[in-house]
């Protein structure tokens, strides 16, 4: 995953305003990892629908941050909780794409170019 | 300053903060609840003029809520916003009278604009929509100072009187069925409400027993009937 985030696209969105845009950064930073934390939890708990929710949340927030990688991966969780997994394969699929996406958001996280 | 009342649901508290925030720069009043439950109660408690709802929230999904919302308020405007609008999801917004569709991530400068052109179509449907005055014999309602004015005294009704006596009016000469009214009352056809909207209409049928030309029926086990003999 590319280590610069790209900002255009969420000033465009919040009419440039960059007090706005550092606020959606700050909400960013505090969130993901309680999201990320909440879609374990769940998906612990087989909570297939409350998972597909949490999932469905993070991927608009990395499409205002044009991070299209990590979009899509929880695009993949969340549809994939929206069926609910039937089988135990379908269920260890699951969880390898969310250990995946743990991967790389802490990567993203950790990246001392996000702005702060 | 626009006083225009917006109710925001949306179970994405943070982020709809923002949105709640830019939309109150603009001038508007907005009230923001993360949960189809809240939205509503918000909604039958305030006078709201329009809705911007997350279709997919826990619990109770925003298409529930616009059912919910409609079965109180045929024609409040109400966008939606999703996260990627199928060809289903718009088919079904339609349907249940959906005035658009913004696909996260939206810009604030484009919810903006839609809501503002949708604020100006509704007002121009309004003027040729609601009767501003029904007349009832030789009394008249003001539907929105909700007072009936009458030969020798005028009559300030409460908020339900009002609900009532309007849909009475609109029904005129026809059967308001008992479910109808209270949906569009109270939101709900609780049994308990059932009481209540008798009282109801006996308090307007004591307000207008001087108006001969005006009677309201009472048909069992249907509803009610407002009839009028007006010239």
């Amino acid at each position: 995953m590319s280590s610069t985030l790209d900002l255009t696209f969420i000033r465009q969105m919040m009419g440039n305003d960059e007090k706005v845009v550092q606020r959606f950064l700050t909400i960013f930073k505090d969130q993901c990892p309680r999201q990320l934390q909440e879609l374990k939890e769940h998906y612990a708990a087989h909570h297939w629908p409350e998972l597909s929710t949490v999932a469905h949340s993070l991927k608009t927030q990395f499409k205002y941050l044009s991070i299209e990688t990590l979009a899509a991966q929880v695009y993949e969780i969340e549809t994939r909780a929206e069926e609910p997994p039937a089988t135990a394969a379908q269920i260890d699929e699951l969880g390898s794409l969310i250990r995946l996406f743990e991967t790389e958001l802490h990567d993203l996280l950790n990246d001392a170019r996000l702005p702060s | 300053m626009n006083t225009t009342h917006l109710l925001h649901i949306d179970d994405e508290e943070q982020y709809s903060q923002l949105t709640k925030e830019y939309l109150e720069m603009q001038g508007f009043q907005v009230t923001l609840k993360h949960d189809a439950d809240s939205g509503l109660a918000a909604f039958r408690s305030s006078a709201i003029d329009l809705c911007i709802i997350d279709i997919k929230m826990p619990r109770k999904d925003g298409f529930t809520l616009v059912e919910e919302i409609r079965a109180i308020n045929e024609f409040v405007p109400v966008i939606f916003l999703t996260g990627q609008s199928t060809k289903e999801d718009k088919i079904k917004g339609l349907r249940l009278g959906a005035d658009d569709y913004l696909t996260k991530p939206f810009s604030m400068e484009e919810l903006y604009l839609r809501i503002t052109a949708i604020l100006k179509r509704v007002k121009v449907q309004e003027k040729t929509r609601t009767p501003e005055m029904f007349r009832l014999g030789g009394a008249s309602f003001h539907v929105d100072q909700r007072e009936l004015h009458m030969a020798d005294q005028q009559v300030k009704l409460t908020s339900t009187e009002a609900k009532l006596l309007k849909l009475l009016c609109e029904h005129e000469n026809k059967v308001l069925a008992r479910d109808v009214a209270m949906r569009n009352i109270w939101g709900d056809e609780e049994y308990s409400r059932g009481y209540s909207l008798n009282v109801y209409v006996s308090k307007i049928r004591k307000l207008l027993k001087d108006e001969a030309a005006v009677e309201i029926l009472n048909l069992h086990g249907e509803g009610y009937k407002l009839i009028t003999k007006n010239a």
